[in-house]
């Protein structure tokens, strides 16, 4: 074996062994000490951290990439299904990555969940999911994926409902489970399509295979499975309602890394969706959807954390607008890079709730910036980051979008909406900076506020040295697989910049009102729609409920029941005869005398004829 | 900001010279259909905010005013290269098909700028981890893609005129 493709394999499996061995351990029933979790989770993470940096230098050296076919797990004769991993550029600079910004949210989770009697449980929990979305990126095939893809959702669910006794907790992750429930309906179809067409399950024979095909079906159903898991258009309300869940968990999951995975799986399948049209017009509309309407849903929401969520949700749809214009190392571009910021903007958040005694209105938030300042400052660059300000990290992800968007031809609809929603961005983001960090105190004086702890300061620290450099590193080291256009306008050049500072500009003015007794005239209600999230749960989640028991008891009970087997079998005989046997016996009744009459009558008919 | 990177770019000399809004570069292919003056320095950079505020003509143009005469950047155009022009060579690659194959380059990636791009990669391989070098292979290549960018608009443009010249010449025969 070639000494390169060696080290990978082994880096890859030592990876793999340092992150189950901690799991393993645990069904043992020797009890686990209460350090635990940061001794042996947190420090394997690390060491994974630190070794898959070998591969990542290796393939940025030599622009090496392995394939590993390693066992043979189901097979029959024309079919395969095999362990196989695959260590492309893609799962080569992810896995880094993840597992850094793992390491910052474990690190991070030490301190706040260091009141939870379960610490060691949760832990384990976030290692189980992170092995499972390290296997969902390096799949090499479909089944592979379908185990991390079933993996990461599951354990979305149990951390989501971590606080299990509170029923919003429970409600939302029922909710998330079952929103993605139907995108799988999507990647199970796509996965039966690609057995039952193509024989196979393993990328490369689907990618070679697939070329005189007509793949607009699977494709679709690819799309459904990311509409599900990336909380697109029609499929997104568990995001927000995924909040319900400990901070590290969104920080984790509900942000960097499980959310991407729809937006992975097309970024994978890309050679099949660059040549149809309907796929890829499919992607830019519904992502230009998501990322407007979900920008103005976080434009209104006064929780910390919901605006975050929002926010992520606005993003994915940017990741999907993206893949809709051909150009999926765009998008996974920006995976990276807003997986540092967004990451960061949650575990300053969650500093911020836990400082102010679980507080996470941001109306009752303020004056942070003195208070809890490096906490502020994070806040203040990762908010910056992900406006796309001029050479942080996801400047260089969003606006080589926005310039991809405004330089192709393509419809002019779906580069407006981004461009608003990209002003929308900057507009909640300095609203959530001025609620919490500007201003005077609006909370009570006995909060614990105390930033000055090591397991707090350095995970934000290492991921706002993420935030600020991760994008240049990435563009510096990784050359576009598709070639960029440079040449525009300056008009076009500066239009994401240009919109941001609109928005920035609005959001100040906006944000000012609130400090003066300022009665608008008219006295509009705009922001209904915004603070009511577009009424989407409202009438989705009462309407579809609602018509299936309205059905179950029309065709169940009314139709089968009711009707069928009572009204028109056994108690039709009844509804029928009675009237004529009611009518028979009552036309009977009473006439004692008409008889006696009759009787009369005939004894003396009878005795007249007799005498005659 | 206004680097020569831009569609408003600048020759040689330092003046602005805008195009396509009925003027050529001094430097432009031959048979360019009209003269050329360019304005210099701070008018120049007035007149091409005058352009920049009336964006969007082409549009108009393509759907409203012009939408029978205007060619379609999806489709063969109609006229022959050599038309108008005394001898005109055919582009040749640089980088050849056996250098793209060894590099893996993908399909969209082979045009007339590959060879920028193959030097590009190597400097890229021999330098790591110094990721901030090959600034040069990189501009080189960016540049190549501009001028490529700047010839594919003088086509479309030369279409366009030669599409409108044929409807004057159409509508002067049933005139006459």
């Amino acid at each position: 074996m070639h000494p390169t493709s060696l080290m990978m394999t082994s880096s890859l499996i030592i990876i793999f062994a340092l992150l189950i061995f901690p799991v393993l351990s645990t069904f043992t029933p020797t009890t686990k000490t209460p350090d635990w979790a940061t001794t042996h989770v947190k420090t394997s993470i690390k060491l994974s951290f630190f070794i898959s940096l070998l591969p990542l230098f290796i393939f940025l050296n030599e622009g090496a990439e392995t394939i590993i076919t390693s066992w043979t797990w189901m097979n029959t004769t024309c079919f395969d299904i095999n362990l196989s991993l695959k260590f492309d550029q893609y799962s080569i600079i992810f896995t880094p990555i993840a597992l850094y910004v793992t390491w910052s949210i474990l690190e991070f989770a030490s301190w706040y969940m260091h009141a939870d009697p379960n610490m060691n449980r949760f832990f384990k929990y976030l290692l189980i999911f992170l092995i499972s979305m390290l296997i969902l990126v390096t799949a090499n095939n479909m089944f592979q994926l379908f185990i991390g893809w079933e993996g990461v959702g599951i354990m979305s669910f149990l951390l989501i409902g971590w606080w299990s006794g509170r029923a919003d907790a429970n409600t939302a992750a029922l909710q998330a489970v079952l929103y993605n429930r139907v995108g799988d309906i999507g990647l199970i179809f796509a996965m039966a399509w690609m057995a039952t067409n193509l024989n196979s399950w393993e990328m490369q024979q689907i990618f070679i295979a697939s070329k005189d095909f007509d793949l607009t079906f699977p494709l679709l159903g690819l799309i459904l499975a990311a509409t599900g898991k990336s909380a697109q258009f029609g499929l997104h309300p568990w995001l927000p309602a995924a909040m319900e869940g400990p901070t590290p968990v969104s920080a984790l999951l509900h942000s960097s890394t499980m959310v991407v995975a729809g937006i992975f799986l097309l970024v994978r399948m890309s050679p099949l969706l660059e040549n149809n049209q309907i796929a890829l017009t499919t992607c830019l509309c519904l992502g230009a959807l998501t990322t407007l309407f979900t920008a103005t849903c976080a434009l209104t929401q006064n929780d910390i954390k919901k605006i975050a969520a929002f926010s992520t949700s606005s993003q994915l749809g940017l990741m999907m607008v993206t893949i809709g214009l051909n150009q999926p190392h765009l998008a996974f571009l920006h995976i990276c890079t807003h997986a540092f910021f967004k990451a960061m903007l949650f575990l300053c958040s969650g500093a911020i709730i836990h400082s102010l005694n679980d507080e996470q209105d941001i109306r009752k938030m303020g004056g942070l910036h003195h208070l809890t300042p490096f906490t502020s400052s994070c806040l203040t660059i990762g908010s910056l980051a992900l406006t796309g300000t001029p050479f942080l990290a996801g400047f260089f992800s969003k606006d080589a979008i926005i310039e991809a968007l405004n330089t192709s031809h393509l419809n002019a609809w779906a580069l407006t909406l981004t461009l608003l929603a990209t002003s929308f961005t900057a507009i909640y983001s300095l609203r959530v900076v001025f609620f919490v960090s500007m201003g005077h105190p609006r909370f009570n004086s006995l909060s614990p506020i105390n930033e000055n702890n090591k397991s707090l300061i350095n995970p934000i620290k290492r991921l706002a040295w993420g935030s600020i450099i991760a994008g240049l590193i990435l563009t510096s080291n990784m050359l576009p697989l598709k070639t960029p256009i440079m040449t525009m306008t300056p008009l076009l050049k500066l239009a994401a910049l240009i919109v941001t500072v609109i928005g920035l500009l609005l959001a100040l003015e906006l944000a000012s009102l609130t400090s003066k007794q300022h009665q608008t005239s008219p006295n509009l209600a705009l922001h209904h729609f915004s603070n009511m999230l577009g009424f989407f749960p409202s009438i989705i989640h009462r309407f579809s409920p609602k018509i299936n028991l309205m059905l179950g008891q029309l065709i169940a009970n009314q139709l089968v029941d009711q009707t069928w087997l009572e009204k028109v079998g056994p108690k039709a005989i009844t509804t029928f005869n009675l009237p004529l046997i009611i009518t028979t016996s009552n036309s009977q009744q009473g006439l004692i005398k008409t008889y006696l009459a009759f009787f009369l009558l005939t004894i003396t008919l009878a005795i007249i004829l007799t005498m005659s | 900001m206004f680097s020569k990177h831009y569609v408003i770019g600048n020759n040689t000399s330092g003046t602005f010279v805008i195009w396509p809004y009925g003027r050529c570069f001094p430097e432009g292919p031959p048979g360019c259909l009209f003269p050329v003056k360019g304005g210099s320095g701070i008018k120049g950079f007035v007149e091409s905010l005058n352009i920049v505020a009336a964006m969007g003509a082409h549009l108009a143009r393509r759907y409203v005013t012009e939408s029978d005469t205007e060619p379609d950047p999806k489709r063969k155009y109609e006229f022959d290269p050599q038309f108008g022009f005394p001898e005109r060579n055919e582009r040749e690659m640089v980088a050849s098909q056996e250098q793209m194959n060894l590099a893996q380059l993908p399909l969209e990636q082979r045009d007339y700028c590959a060879q920028h791009l193959l030097k590009l990669m190597k400097c890229k391989r021999d330098n790591w981890p110094n990721f901030l070098s090959c600034q040069h292979e990189r501009h080189d290549w960016d540049s190549c893609e501009h001028q490529d960018y700047v010839m594919r608009m003088k086509e479309y443009e030369r279409e366009r005129r030669l599409q409108l010249r044929k409807k004057r010449v159409e509508n002067q025969a049933e005139a006459a």
